[in-house]
C-alpha cells in the first residue's frame, strides 16, 4: 500500500467513470458510421428507422449484455481466486464451461433445427449439471469443503467434458461442427432486450450477494481458522460463494458462450494496481470486468467490419499484453 | 340466454373470420409474394426484391444466372464473379455485422440455415428484413431454392429458364451414360485428412447422374473423414479429387498404400477444379457432364 493510494469510494468512482466512457464509445461506434447527432436523436426516439434499429435494437442491448457478462465473469474470477487460493483460478476452471459446452454442442448437433432458446437452456442446464457434479464430489471427501479437492475435481471433470466435446465434434457433420465451434468461441452478437432482461434478473442478485461477502473473504484470506475464530461461518460462505459464482458463470455462458481471460485477468490487474481488499476488489471487478468486455466487444465489432471477430480473441490479444505490463511493473 | 350463448361464439367467429380475411387480403396485395423457405419459415415480400444481400454463394450464383445481378447490394468474399467485384463484401457470410446489414436497407436477405444459437435469421426478421434461408445440401434443395428465388424476383422468365436448363442438362447427362455399367467412385474434397463426399450430398448425386456409384453409399455421414486404409479396403474404380487445398497431386503417390490402389494403377485418378463442385449453383449440369466424361471416357 502506497501512502497515496486513493480511498475505496474514489477508486470505484474512477472505475465507474471509465465504464461510462466505454459505454458511450460502445454506442457511438460500430460497423456503420452513425454521426453523434443522429445517435442522440435515436436515443430520444427521433431518428429514422435504420438508425433506431442500429442504436436501440443492436448496439444498446449488446452493450448491456457485455457489461452484465463481463461483471459476472470478473466477480466470479475474484471469488474463485479467493476461495481456492490459487492465482490460476478463473470462472471456467471448475468445469462449468465444459458442462455447458457439452450440452450445447449435443443440442446443436443432434436436435436438428431447434427453437432459438434451446441452446442457451441446454448450456445453462449443462453448466448447472457440472456445478452439482463437482460440488458433490468435493463435498463427499471429508466433512469440511476442501477447496483443493474442489479444484482437482473441477479440473478433471472439465477435462472429461472436453473429451466428450471432441468426441461429439468428431462425429458431427460439417454444419454442426461449424455451429459448435462458433458457439464455443463466444459472441455477444445474439444479445436482444429479452436476453438482457434474463441476464439482469439472474446476474444482478448474484452479484449483490457476492459483493456482500467482502468481509468474510478478507478474513478467509488471512486463514480459514482465523476467520472461524472471528465469527465467520466459513463453510457456509465457501459453499454459498462457490454455488452462486458458478451459477453466475453458467448464466453468462448460456447467453454468450465461453469468453476467456476476463475472469482471470481483471481481478489480478486490479490487485496489482490497487491491492486486494475485497471491499474494493469485488465491486471493482464488477466495474472493470464490465468495462473490459464492453471495450473488447466494441473492438470485435469494428476492427474487421463488416466481419465480426470472436470476442474471446480480442480479450486475449488485448488483455494479455496489458496484463503482462502490469505484472512486470509490480514492485518486488 | 341460449340465443345469447350461441350468438357470442358466432360473433367471435365472425371477428376471427374478418381478421383472417384482412390477413389474407394483405397477403394477396398486388405484387406481394410469399414463399416458404427451406426451414419452414414463410417469407413475405411486399414487392419483388430489388435490394438483395446474399450470404450464400450458391444462391448468389443463381441470381447472377437469372440475370438479376443488378439487384444484389452486397456479396461475400467467396463470390468471384467479376460482375459483382464492385459490391461491398459482407466477409465470409457466417458471422456478419447485423448493423452493417441493416444499414444496406435490404428488402431480401439470403442467409445460411441458421446456427441455432446465433439465430441471425430470426434477428433479421425481427428487425423487419425479410430473410430467406435454405439448405443447399442436395440438388433438389438447390433447385427448390432457385425456384423460390425466381418467385421472389417477381416470376422472372429468366429464373424459370435457369432452373429448367439445369434439370434438362442433368437428364441429358444421365441418359448418355444410362446403359453403361457403373464404376465405383470416390470423390475427395480434402486430402489432409482425407475427406470425401458421402451419400445425400449434391456431389454424391452428381456422381449418380454422371453414371458412377459412390463407393461410400453405405455410410451415414455427409462428408466423412476417411483413413487411407478404408480407401484401400473399398478399392474404388475411379478417384476424383476436387480439393481447394491440393497443390501437388503427385504428393499423394508417396503415401503408403496409395500406389497400389486400382484406380491409381489404371490411371483413373482425376483432379477437378474445386470451384466446379463446391456449391450447387446454376452450372450443376455442366459439372455432371464433366464428371461423366471422367467416369466414362469412352462416351462421346
Amino acid at each position: 500500500m502506497t501512502p497515496v493510494a486513493p480511498s475505496i469510494p474514489v477508486r470505484l468512482a474512477v472505475l465507474g467513470l471509465l465504464l461510462l466512457g466505454a459505454l458511450v464509445m460502445a454506442v457511438a461506434v460500430g460497423a456503420v458510421h452513425v454521426p453523434p447527432g443522429r445517435i442522440l436523436d435515436a436515443l430520444a426516439g427521433r431518428a429514422d428507422d435504420i438508425t433506431r434499429v442500429i442504436v436501440l435494437d443492436l448496439r444498446l442491448p449488446r452493450a448491456a449484455a457485455a457489461m452484465l457478462i463481463g461483471a459476472g465473469l470478473a466477480v466470479a474470477g475474484t471469488v474463485f481466486q479467493a476461495l481456492i487460493r490459487n492465482p490460476l483460478a478463473e470462472p471456467y476452471i471448475l468445469g462449468v464451461s465444459g458442462g455447458a459446452a457439452v450440452a450445447a454442442v449435443a443440442v446443436i448437433g443432434f436436435a436438428g433445427s431447434v427453437a432459438g432458446w434451446a441452446v442457451p437452456v441446454a448450456a445453462f442446464s449443462g453448466g448447472v449439471g457440472a456445478i452439482v457434479l463437482v460440488f458433490r464430489i468435493a463435498a463427499s471427501v471429508g466433512r469440511a469443503l476442501d477447496t483443493r479437492v474442489l479444484l482437482l475435481a473441477g479440473v478433471v471433470v472439465g477435462a472429461f467434458f472436453n473429451a466428450l466435446i471432441m468426441l461429439l465434434l468428431t462425429l458431427a457433420d460439417v454444419e454442426t461442427f461449424r455451429s459448435a465451434v462458433f458457439w464455443m468461441m463466444g459472441s455477444l452478437a445474439s444479445a436482444t432486450w429479452p436476453t438482457v432482461g434474463l441476464l439482469a434478473v439472474s446476474t444482478l442478485p448474484a452479484l449483490a450477494v457476492l459483493l456482500a461477502l467482502a468481509r468474510p473473504f478478507n478474513l478467509m484470506a488471512i486463514g480459514e481458522e482465523t476467520a472461524l475464530y472471528l465469527g465467520t461461518p466459513v463453510e457456509r460462505v465457501k459453499r454459498a460463494a462457490y454455488l452462486i459464482a458458478s451459477l453466475l458463470v453458467a448464466a453468462g455462458v448460456a447467453a454468450a458462450g465461453v469468453i476467456g481471460f476476463v475472469g482471470l485477468i481483471v481481478p489480478h490487474a486490479l490487485r496489482l494496481v490497487w491491492g486486494s481488499d475485497h471491499r474494493f476488489l469485488l465491486p471493482g471487478s464488477a466495474l472493470a470486468g464490465a468495462m473490459f468486455l464492453l471495450l473488447a466487444d466494441t473492438a470485435a465489432r469494428t476492427i474487421a467490419a463488416p466481419v465480426e471477430l470472436p470476442v474471446g480473441v480480442v480479450t486475449a490479444l488485448v488483455g494479455v499484453p496489458v496484463f503482462l505490463v502490469l505484472l512486470t511493473r509490480r514492485p518486488a | 340466454m341460449h340465443t345469447c350463448a350461441a350468438a357470442a361464439p358466432a360473433a367471435l367467429l365472425a371477428i376471427v373470420a374478418l381478421a383472417a380475411g384482412c390477413g389474407a387480403g394483405g397477403d394477396t396485395a398486388p405484387g406481394s409474394i410469399t414463399v416458404t423457405d427451406g426451414t419452414g419459415r414463410s417469407v413475405t415480400l411486399a414487392v419483388p426484391a430489388t435490394r438483395i444481400v446474399s450470404m450464400v454463394p450458391a444462391l448468389t450464383d443463381w441470381i447472377v444466372a437469372m440475370g438479376a445481378a443488378d439487384r444484389l447490394v452486397a456479396r461475400t468474399d467467396y463470390d468471384r464473379d467479376p460482375g459483382l467485384a464492385l459490391l461491398p463484401s459482407v466477409g465470409g457470410g457466417l458471422d456478419p455485422s447485423v448493423e452493417w446489414l441493416a444499414a444496406l436497407r435490404p428488402d431480401l436477405v439470403l442467409a445460411w440455415p441458421d446456427t441455432p444459437n446465433r439465430s441471425l435469421v430470426s434477428r433479421l426478421q425481427g428487425l423487419g428484413f425479410p430473410t430467406y434461408t435454405a439448405p443447399t445440401q442436395t440438388i433438389e434443395d438447390a433447385l427448390t431454392a432457385a425456384a423460390d428465388l425466381g418467385r421472389m424476383l417477381g416470376d422472372d422468365p429468366a429464373a424459370g429458364d435457369a432452373v429448367r436448363r439445369v434439370r434438362q442438362g442433368l437428364d441429358k447427362v444421365a441418359r448418355s451414360v444410362a446403359p453403361r455399367p457403373r464404376p465405383t467412385v470416390l470423390f475427395l474434397i480434402g486430402l489432409d485428412p482425407l475427406m470425401a463426399a458421402g451419400p445425400g450430398t449434391f456431389v454424391d448425386q452428381l456422381l449418380e447422374y454422371a453414371g458412377g456409384r459412390n463407393t461410400l453409399a453405405d455410410l451415414q455421414i455427409l462428408w466423412p473423414n476417411l483413413s487411407l486404409e478404408e480407401v484401400v479396403r473399398r478399392a474404388p474404380d475411379v478417384i476424383i479429387i476436387g480439393s481447394a487445398g491440393l497443390r501437388d497431386p503427385a504428393s499423394l503417390g508417396s503415401r503408403p498404400g496409395w500406389r497400389n490402389l486400382p484406380a491409381v494403377r489404371q490411371g483413373r485418378v482425376h483432379v477437378v477444379d474445386p470451384e466446379m463442385v463446391n456449391r450447387p449453383g446454376p452450372r450443376l449440369h455442366e459439372a455432371a457432364a464433366h464428371l461423366a466424361r471422367l467416369i466414362h471416357p469412352d462416351v462421346p
